[in-house]
């Protein structure tokens, strides 16, 4: 009996780190400039094309050109964000409207995933791991779950390195804690939205690219990743990445136990149960600060 | 990369090219080729987008090549079939613009689809109104006579497949407990009461019934809950070929890839597109539903089956895309433009009446890809439980493709 | 001018037409488009029906119905603030209850009507109550949920909605012709649609629109003028509902059937679309939006089926990259850039109370009574155990370093943070557990550090909420011309030309048209000229004097207190150093080093 909640455990959090990855790259663009960018789903889903089309070219890479190509598409995908970001912020330069955001960065998502079903059309992709099956308690994972949760650790250790201990990284931070103030002080403020943007898709581009053999790559199936990502953000709390570490793996596990014990049927309305219990009663997330009174 | 995009960018040009043909066909078929004789035109509306789109793309390759063969063959009684397309967009509000559209603008004499029941039931009341003749590929049993007159549909409906896939798990593997997996989606849901009524008809149990949403990444938790049960057999209905893949591969990593799975026609025809992330040698516990056309017995004449040489033809006309096709859904489309066909040339037009008629007695007569069809006053639903049969080991197909009956002696 | 609105506001404003010259009720943008909106609604309803095209036909009224969806969705994001990502939910369930009673129960239409509007009502509240706790795209997200789950629900609960069938809603009565050649379906939807569009024109200039706006624009504010924002938000979210849920009624008789999927995601997203692209708060947008998102790929490009969605966001892209303000928004603003920038009159203090006023004799108590009071934030306390009087007609001057507890101390004053311990007194009642509004209502009016001037509301309407907010029926205390005067001042300005120096003062007047009877203000001098200054301390000293207002202020500008307030409290890290008349205070010994901190803060 253990060794299936063991199981249930590991794959969830494995899967729960797909979100983490997510809320994460949500968060450095949020704290850059505020935007919150629904489009991030469909570069995720981007990613795992690109190893798609790596093995359709290639066929399966060794490990070594396997490992080289993670940057790869962390690059690729960093600059279509970075363009993006570019295109996204570009209205909010002349205009005193400042939410054209919400509209352009879904209808960039609408836009992706209309390309996809041209391009691709409505089959989903699927993509074979060049790695074996690992044995866990006496059953198998496969090894993208766990992969995944390194890559989320990975990116966590640099993001709290890069956000605390650079000069880039802490002007970052200083735009979330006082834009204003960050543009007084002579930041170049859009160079480092920017440079969120691209680093957003560092994140992405490389967890799409790991994960590609254990999600869906399809031309619709972003908006479950941004949704999931969403929640692991809130649940976290905006802006904290150790949120966003510890409460996707919690979206991931708390969804598959309530397959388990209740039933598949509930498991969409587990992780809005949550979502909604969460910001009732503590709006701000597990690990976000209180925001200050407005007087 | 690049190979993956050179592909892209011919399927897209071929797109385009295609709806060019498909224009000009339109804007001079009829004074061109049809020597004064108006053409025929046929609307087809079904899902381009949306979470149908799979289907409903196969279903209108079906549909083009049919009026393709019509057409070099000269036409219905001399007339040129002319397509107009419409896109549900997998939405019934949609679908009911398309179809005002289509009957009403367009003024289509014939109609393929829609291909889902929720849209073919929308649409009704349009199509019933402006009396025009139906083929959908829908699998609803509310679909009757009198909701739909003029509509005949090609899909196996849910309770028959529901029908084969219980009776092969009590009847061919003597099954007494049995669990049940499906995926959110309608079909499949209204699938469960009719497995449920003829499991206990058999005399199995049920231990347990889970569902998955559409395209999940993980079904462990599903497949361990299931296990608990401990059931001699799964019922497994899944859709897409990512959702079959993934479980396979979940059965196996649970260390539960034993026991035999009973699937629906979809299990079938997704079967190949699964195999791509899921090793062969699980597919071999693995049974579906399948037409009859599509399915052998050792010793029948393989060779010259329709469906066989039917896809000979498909690849030919589809040589780029004809690996991301479905001939199974393409097949079927097809045989309901032929039937459509027969029914117009046997009463000498596109009277809806007439045309229900003669489809109600002799749909059986029309030669069919898929397997013999027939209908009655009844039922519209040309594939009737006697269409389907149960199949084993979709993988293992002979060489012409055709899978293997589970009643071989 | 609105005036029949509000019976207080009524009385107010008719007590005081000097001048003659009411405002028009709408500024001419929300006019022409008004009218170019009903104008297009009614030649789109009627050239089909004339032609008799039953596909025209059906568009039409989808595409009106969709208008009106998107229009009470407007309200909600642009009124009141409020993001709905999940209105599809609302208009499906009114769609389903009408489905349900019709088409499987057999009832009549005006029962369905009925049924589908109080459905509606009934996801309007489930939406509002989330949002009396979270906001923004937080709230945007739980209705996002919301309306991804409500297909599943309509497929779960299949023994009452029928399920996956759906259900077909014959009601050809409604689609056959009876007056010049239109249907009673059309009929009403146009006539839903006309309503919708003039209810979008004409709210924001009423009564309750404008308090949803300040609601939405400042809580705070809102508050300080006797305004609860979570009624706003609930009300916003019961309008909303009830509009949205009369088209909602109006699906199932153009469509013919209802069914689960006819109501994803992609529904709510269209109409939060529709809102932005078309131009927020713009009448005439959601016509445009609608018509670049539904109609131009579902209708005017129906054939191009597979590049259909990428029209769709590529449109919508554009528009925002091209005109942030949306269509119609973009178009207004261009027409307005080409006018000439507007210049403000300044105005002229002294004119704000009647010179023909005659003083009155100090009345007599305490206005506020402040004692033990603490409050502390975490770690810091900012307000440790300060006592202080104020007397009625007194004007008192608040002075201290920035951080040494002023605002907070006035905040514990009105009501928008509880004190940690102590009471709070206000003409001699305990106010020490009441809510902002609630002390507001009082008579206790509050301005801003940083004005609360709202560009959602209009010049005049900015004041006008002052007189929203009165408290009496008596005629206002201000002088009946200077109120007149500054209503022609404000009428063709727009908000954003006010210049700040303007904006506390105006702030200042809207506050003294509440009939507050004690106004705590907050640095209101701050931005003014040195003239300016001496007329804003003969304004506060007539205040006092004709109108015997208490008076507590916030200021850095120690002259200026000198010369107006009868009494001065000096603040430092929360605690109360000196306190008493001004002469005495100044030469306090431990005010004195401050002094120089002071003046150069």
């Amino acid at each position: 009996m253990w060794q299936e909640y063991a199981i249930i455990l590991v794959r969830g959090i494995g899967l729960g780190s797909v979100y983490a990855l997510i809320a994460m790259s949500f968060n450095i663009v949020k704290v850059s400039s505020g935007i919150l960018n629904f489009a991030q789903g469909n570069m995720f889903v981007l990613g795992g094309m690109m190893a798609y089309g790596f093995v359709a070219f290639f066929g399966q890479p060794s490990l070594g050109v396997w490992i080289l190509l993670i940057p790869v598409a962390a690059i690729v995908i960093a600059v279509l964000l970075t363009i993006q970001g570019y295109l996204t912020m570009l209205p909010l330069s002349y205009s005193d409207d400042q939410q054209s955001w919400l509209i352009t960065t879904m209808a960039v998502s609408i836009i992706i995933g209309a390309i996809l079903l041209l391009v691709q059309g409505p089959n989903a992709l699927m993509v074979r791991s060049i790695f074996a099956n690992i044995p866990v308690f006496g059953m198998r994972v496969p090894a993208p779950f766990l992969m995944a949760i390194g890559l989320a650790l990975f990116w966590y250790v640099v993001l709290q390195w890069f956000l605390s201990k650079t000069l880039t990284g802490l002007a970052i931070s200083a735009l979330w804690q006082d834009p204003v103030a960050g543009r007084a002080a002579g930041l170049k403020v859009r160079r480092l939205q920017l440079l969120a943007f691209g680093i957003s898709g560092l994140i992405v581009g490389s967890a799409g690219f790991v994960s590609a053999p254990i999600i869906t790559l399809a031309s619709d199936s972003a908006v479950a990743y941004v949704l999931n990502g969403f929640v692991a953000l809130v649940i976290g709390g905006v802006a904290s990445n150790t949120g966003a570490l510890i409460a996707g793996p919690l979206v991931g596990v708390a969804a598959m136990l309530a397959t388990f014990k209740l039933g598949g049927e509930f498991q969409g309305l587990v992780s809005m149960l949550i979502l909604v219990t969460i910001l009732l009663i503590r709006p701000e997330g597990i690990f976000g600060s209180t925001a200050a009174r407005r007087v | 990369m690049r190979g993956y995009h050179r592909k892209n960018r011919a399927l897209l040009h071929r797109a385009a090219l295609m709806s060019a043909v498909a224009a000009s066909a339109f804007a001079f078929a009829g004074p061109l080729s049809a020597q004064s004789k108006e053409p025929i035109k046929l609307g087809i509306l079904t899902a381009f987008t949306g979470s149908d789109a799979i289907s409903g793309r196969n279903g209108a390759i079906g549909v083009k090549m049919a009026v393709d063969e019509i057409n070099k063959a000269g036409g219905i009684l001399g007339r040129q079939l002319v397509i107009v397309q419409g896109d549900d967009q997998s939405d019934p509000t949609a679908a009911v613009n398309e179809a005002r559209r289509l009957a009403t603008q367009e003024k289509v004499e014939l109609l393929f689809g829609p291909q889902s029941s929720q849209r073919t039931l929308a649409v009704l009341p349009v199509l019933n109104e402006t009396k025009i003749a139906q083929i959908a590929t829908s699998g609803s049993l509310d679909l009757t006579p009198q909701k739909g007159p003029y509509m005949f549909t090609v899909q196996s409906n849910a309770a028959d497949q529901g029908y084969h896939m219980a009776h092969y798990v009590t009847d061919t593997l003597k099954a007494k407990t049995v669990g049940i997996l499906t995926d959110n989606g309608a079909q499949a849901l209204s699938g469960v009461a009719y497995i449920k009524k003829e499991l206990e008809a058999g005399g199995a149990k049920v231990t347990g019934v889970q569902e998955f949403p559409f395209r999940s990444e993980d079904k462990t938790a599903q497949l361990l809950s299931l296990k608990s049960g401990n059931p001699e057999a799964l019922i497994i209905w899944a859709n897409t070929p990512e959702d079959l893949g993934v479980l396979l591969n979940n059965l196996s990593d649970i260390g539960w890839d034993d026991v035999p799975l009973a699937g629906p026609n979809a299990t079938v025809m997704q079967a190949s597109g699964a195999a791509k992330i899921a090793d062969k040698a699980l597919f071999e516990k693995v049974a579906g539903v399948a037409y009859r056309g599509w399915t052998y017995c050792p010793g029948d004449d393989v060779v010259n089956s329709p469906y066989v040489k039917f896809k000979e033809r498909l690849k030919a006309a589809n040589p780029d895309s004809y690996k991301d096709l479905l001939p199974a859904i393409v097949g079927y489309s097809y045989d309901g433009i032929m039937i459509l066909k027969a029914a117009v040339e046997a009463t000498g037009g596109t009277d809806p009446e007439k045309i229900r008629v003669w489809i109600e007695n002799n749909a059986d007569k029309v030669p069919t890809v898929s397997g013999p069809m027939k209908a009655s006053a009844e039922s519209h639903f040309l594939a009737g439980k006697e269409v389907m049969t149960p199949i084993v080991n979709p993988l293992n197909t002979n060489e012409q493709g055709l899978f293997m009956r589970a009643d071989c002696k | 001018m609105n005036a029949k609105v509000s019976t207080s506001g009524d009385i107010a404003a008719a007590a005081l037409a000097p001048s003659g010259r009411a405002l028009p009720l709408l500024d001419r943008s929300a006019r022409i488009q008004l009218v170019i909106g009903i104008l297009i609604l009614v030649v789109a309803t009627i050239v089909p029906s004339a032609l008799g095209q039953a596909y025209w036909i059906g568009i039409v009224n989808l595409a009106i119905i969709y208008v009106v969806a998107s229009i009470f969705m407007g309200l909600l994001l642009v009124d009141a603030g409020q993001v709905s990502f999940g209105h599809g939910a609302v208009f499906g369930a009114a769609a389903y209850a009408v489905g349900i009673a019709c088409g499987m129960h057999g009832l009549s239409f005006p029962v369905g009507i009925v049924f589908g509007v109080l459905a509606a009502l009934v996801i309007g509240v489930l939406f509002a109550l989330p949002a009396l706790r979270v906001q923004w795209f937080y709230l945007g997200f739980v209705t996002l949920s919301a309306a991804m789950v409500f297909p599943q629900m309509l497929f779960a609960f299949n023994t009452l909605t029928n399920g996956i069938n759906g259900i077909s809603i014959p009601l050809p009565q409604l689609n056959a012709p009876i007056l010049f050649g239109l249907s009673a379906l059309s009929i009403m939807t146009l006539v839903l649609g006309i309503a919708a569009i003039a209810t979008s024109a004409i709210f924001p200039k009423t009564l309750l629109g404008r308090r949803m706006r300040v609601a939405s624009a400042s809580p705070e504010a809102a508050q300080s003028l006797g305004i609860s924002p979570g009624r706003m938000r609930f009300i916003a979210f019961m309008i909303a509902s009830f509009g949205t849920g009369l088209a909602g009624v109006l699906y199932p008789p153009t469509v013919g059937f209802v069914s689960p999927n006819a109501f994803h995601l992609d529904m709510s997203i269209l109409f939060f679309f529709a809102v932005i692209v078309g131009g927020k708060g713009q009448p005439l947008g959601t016509i445009a939006g609608v018509t670049l998102l539904y109609l131009l790929p579902n209708v005017f490009l129906a054939q191009l089926i597979e590049y259909r969605p990428l029209v769709y966001g590529t449109v919508a892209f554009l528009v925002m990259l091209l005109m942030p303000a949306g269509i119609v928004g973009g178009v207004v603003r261009w027409l307005t850039l080409r006018q000439k920038p507007q210049r403000m009159p300044a105005l002229q203090f002294g004119h704000i109370v009647d010179s023909a006023q005659v003083s009155l004799p100090r009345p007599e108590g305490n206005a506020i009574e402040i004692k033990d009071v603490r409050k502390a934030f975490g770690s810091v306390v900012a307000i440790n155990n300060v006592t202080l009087t104020v007397r009625r007609g007194e004007i008192h001057g608040l002075v201290g370093a920035n951080g040494s507890g002023k605002t907070s101390l006035l905040n514990v004053l009105n009501g928008f943070s509880a004190s940690d311990a102590g009471t709070v007194k206000v003409n001699g009642r305990d106010v020490t557990s009441l809510r902002a509004r609630e002390v507001a209502k009082l008579g206790v009016g509050r301005t801003f550090q940083t004005p609360r001037i709202f560009e959602q509301l209009s010049a005049w309407d900015n004041v006008q909420i002052g007189l929203d907010a009165k408290l009496s029926s008596n005629p206002t205390l201000v002088s009946e011309h200077f109120v007149g005067s500054l209503r022609d001042i404000l009428g063709p300005l727009r908000t954003e030309s006010i210049p700040h120096g303007q904006r506390r003062l105006l702030e200042v007047i809207r506050v003294i048209l509440t009939d507050a009877d004690i106004l705590l203000l907050d640095e209101p001098a701050a931005g003014l000229s040195p003239e300016e200054r001496l007329a804003f301390a003969a304004l506060l000293r007539d205040l006092r004097d004709k109108l015997g207002l208490t008076i507590i202020f916030v200021e850095h500008d120690l002259d200026l207190v000198a010369r107006v307030a009868d009494r001065v409290t000096v603040l430092e890290s929360g605690t109360v150093i000196a306190s008493g008349d001004v002469a005495s205070v100044w030469n306090d010994p431990k005010v004195k080093p401050l002094f120089v901190s002071v003046r150069h803060a």
